[in-house]
């Protein structure tokens, strides 16, 4: 009966196995303890912060002393500004890391869930009760309300009068429409007027916007850069003001005062092809000074560079029919969601909409200097939020 | 250990537990702006329960190590471990909010998986083998004492042969003269053949030894029947109606014992098999149970410092 004294091989091998593989497993960890912590962190770290390496206490700078040595608020406002998000109305301001996660995957932190916007604007809240935006719970599924300008009752503020169809016939979008940047590397005429090189693409280059429209710049690549008149008096007149305009008339119209009045009503209709004017019995009509919209979407941004594959009638499909200038040739929320939608494009409100106000930048009192070997110079356990860091990389 | 009508308390109380912390878990990851995380809220609460379950699942090892400790019975120890250790797979998942992390957390996901999936097998092999067990080895013994009770058998069976051939040769040197003298003379009597009991008995001797040491022994001796001549049972069974046409009729119950120690000696070979394919999973599932344990310490105790 000594087989009780002494284990079957099987035992003996599973014992065998659950000393070895622990211990295997440990060994595996301490060797990647004296290399780096890595194997230790709960996910990869971001691209935006991959420069400080292995270098946890750059970011966990909590005060627990060894054990929950969280990321603080301080340890990303000492790199980063963050503007608030309308101070005055917003019922709490999140956290950075709530919004922000990181080792969460190699996604940049600029993406943002949903969620996170979600949480208040599902059912906005504000301190003073009243807001004018609309609820919004999601971008596809008419969860999202429909743009501004394309609610109904929004007209065109631009204070001129142009009809897309004619223009578009003769020249196609980009004729006068190129994207922010295209001003640069557009060619100059001899008088050294922009002009649109012959087959450019504006999708070709850079840029969110449309460059502004301006007579000089598009018009008069087509059009004389001064406006044609009455042969007899005169050939044309620049465009400039009414009363240079009319100076310049009166000038040469001396001695032909029984026309003048014939004139000067010839004149105003020459502007009021495009200008809208207002006329008065004794003075000079008054030209409503055209306020063209590069950017439609005042709340979101959108970039044509991205979009740029896509041809422009490919969302600005009525702008081929348009005669009105009022028109409103933006295309609706419909058609971003043909693309922005579960299974195709990204629909992350983070897309179009930025939660901090950089139009209150701050420039950053402490910025890292990682270009000598900061990761070097910062010891373990150092508090290395801003200016600490800064100063260890001085 | 097998999961019966006993088990409808642990079973009813699982499966409320993991439907809660499924809903609580979908209202989180949709609802909450962080969805869930293993630092805080709910996936927290999610880690701790989970690596308590585990340990309780895995205190069952220390439990049967140690069986005189009066600390709640046997049975309800391996139900905990069932059950818990079953819940404790998606509790930590829920924690891991289903991504792997870091290398580490890689490395605990993949392995929990193993002990996970090592555990649903084993308890699955606990239901279908013991069925085996009552219907192929009813001659079923200790497994640690198989290897004692084979050698014994073979023992046996060299004794049995021994006696046996020892009294057919024993006939033969016991003969008259006269009788050696017809053994000497037999060949063909008219049409017929005819032998002598003498002459056979002397041959039925040495093909006992010779059945016994090229066929029987090997295969009493193999610690697995596999290469042995009399692996097959059908073979086995025409060898032993060869041998009985050899040997005389007196011997009928020798042969019959040896039928039996064979007949023993195959079954201890299937219990055999039964018994590792039984246990084998518990190769991944201990080794692995106590290395998870080990790793997911180490990532509770630097997720506390971070």
């Amino acid at each position: 009966m000594e087989y009780f004294a002494r284990p079957h091989p099987l035992r003996r091998w599973r014992f065998v196995l659950s000393v070895a593989i622990p211990v295997i497993a440990l060994v595996w960890l301490g060797a990647h303890w004296v290399i780096s912590p890595e194997p230790f962190a709960s996910g990869p770290v971001s691209p935006s912060h991959a420069a400080f390496g292995q270098k946890c206490n750059t970011c966990h700078t909590g005060v627990g002393g060894v054990y929950f040595r969280a990321v603080t608020e301080k340890a990303c406002l000492g790199c980063h500004d963050a503007p608030p998000h309308h101070p005055n109305s917003v019922l709490f301001t999140p956290t950075c890391g709530s919004c922000h996660q990181e080792h969460r995957s190699r996604a940049r932190l600029i993406e943002v869930r949903n969620q996170a916007c979600i949480e208040c604007h599902a059912n906005l809240k504000t301190k003073s009760g009243a807001t004018e935006l609309l609820d919004v719970s999601a971008f596809v599924g008419k969860k999202h309300p429909e743009f501004y300008s394309n609610r109904g009752g929004y007209s065109d503020p631009s204070k001129i009068k142009f009809n897309h169809q004619v223009h578009v016939a003769l020249g196609g979008c980009d004729a006068c429409h190129s994207a922010a940047g295209l001003a640069d590397a557009a060619g100059k005429d001899s008088k050294g007027l922009a002009t649109l090189r012959p087959g450019t693409s504006v999708n070709a280059i850079g840029g969110a916007y449309m460059v502004p429209i301006k007579f000089a710049d598009h018009c008069a690549s087509c059009h004389a850069d001064k406006l044609e008149f009455d042969k007899a008096i005169l050939e044309s007149v620049p465009h400039t003001t009414p009363a240079a305009i009319h100076a310049e008339i009166m000038k040469h119209a001396a001695g032909k005062d029984a026309q003048v009045a014939s004139l000067e009503v010839a004149l105003w209709e020459k502007c009021s092809f495009c200008h809208v004017l207002r006329i008065s019995d004794n003075a000079l009509p008054e030209v409503a000074k055209p306020t063209l919209k590069t950017r439609w979407f005042e709340r979101a941004s959108f970039s044509h560079e991205v979009h740029s594959p896509f041809s422009c009638q490919s969302c600005h499909a009525a702008a081929a029919n348009s005669t009105k200038a009022s028109d409103i040739l933006l295309p609706d929320l419909a058609k971003c969601e043909s693309c922005h939608r579960p299974g195709g494009a990204r629909s992350g409100c983070y897309e179009c909409h930025s939660y901090h106000d950089w139009t209150t930048r701050k420039p950053v009192a402490a910025p890292v200097d990682i270009s000598e070997g900061l990761q070097e110079k910062i010891g373990p356990g150092e508090n290395q939020s801003g200016k600490a860091m800064l100063a260890a990389a001085q | 250990m097998l999961i019966d009508g006993s088990h409808r308390k642990w079973f009813a109380a699982s499966v409320v537990v993991l439907g809660l912390a499924t809903v609580v878990f979908i209202t989180y990851a949709l609802g909450t702006p962080q969805g869930v995380s293993g630092r805080r809220g709910f996936g927290l609460v999610c880690g701790i329960i989970g690596f308590i379950f585990m340990l309780i699942a895995g205190f069952l090892g220390a439990r049967k190590k140690v069986p005189v400790w009066r600390i709640g019975r046997m049975q309800t120890w391996m139900r905990a471990h069932l059950w818990l250790g079953f819940l404790s797979f998606p509790l930590i998942l829920f924690h891991a909010n289903f991504h792997t992390g870091g290398k580490l957390t890689t490395v605990l996901v993949w392995l929990f998986g193993a002990v996970f999936v090592s555990g649903i097998f084993g308890a699955a092999m606990q239901h279908i083998l013991p069925h085996f067990y009552t219907t192929q080895v009813p001659m079923e013994t200790i497994f640690e004492q198989i290897g004692h009770v084979r050698e014994q058998l073979v023992a046996e069976a060299q004794q049995v042969i021994e006696e046996a051939a020892t009294s057919l040769e024993g006939d033969y040197a016991k003969a008259s003269e006269h009788q050696r003298a017809a053994a000497a003379s037999a060949g063909t009597m008219g049409d017929f053949s005819v032998g002598t009991g003498l002459e056979a008995d002397e041959q039925a001797a040495f093909e006992l030894r010779k059945f016994f040491a090229e066929e029987l022994k090997p295969f009493l001796e193999s610690r697995s029947s596999r290469g042995a001549t009399l692996r097959e049972g059908a073979q086995a069974q025409a060898a032993f109606r060869q041998l009985r046409v050899l040997v005389p009729t007196s011997l009928e119950s020798t042969l019959e014992d040896l039928e039996n120690i064979y007949e023993e000696t195959r079954q201890l070979d299937m219990q055999s098999r039964l018994h590792k394919a039984l246990h084998l999973w518990l190769f991944v599932h201990v080794p692995l149970s106590y290395t998870l344990l080990l790793l997911a310490a180490i990532h509770a105790v630097v997720a506390l410092r971070y």
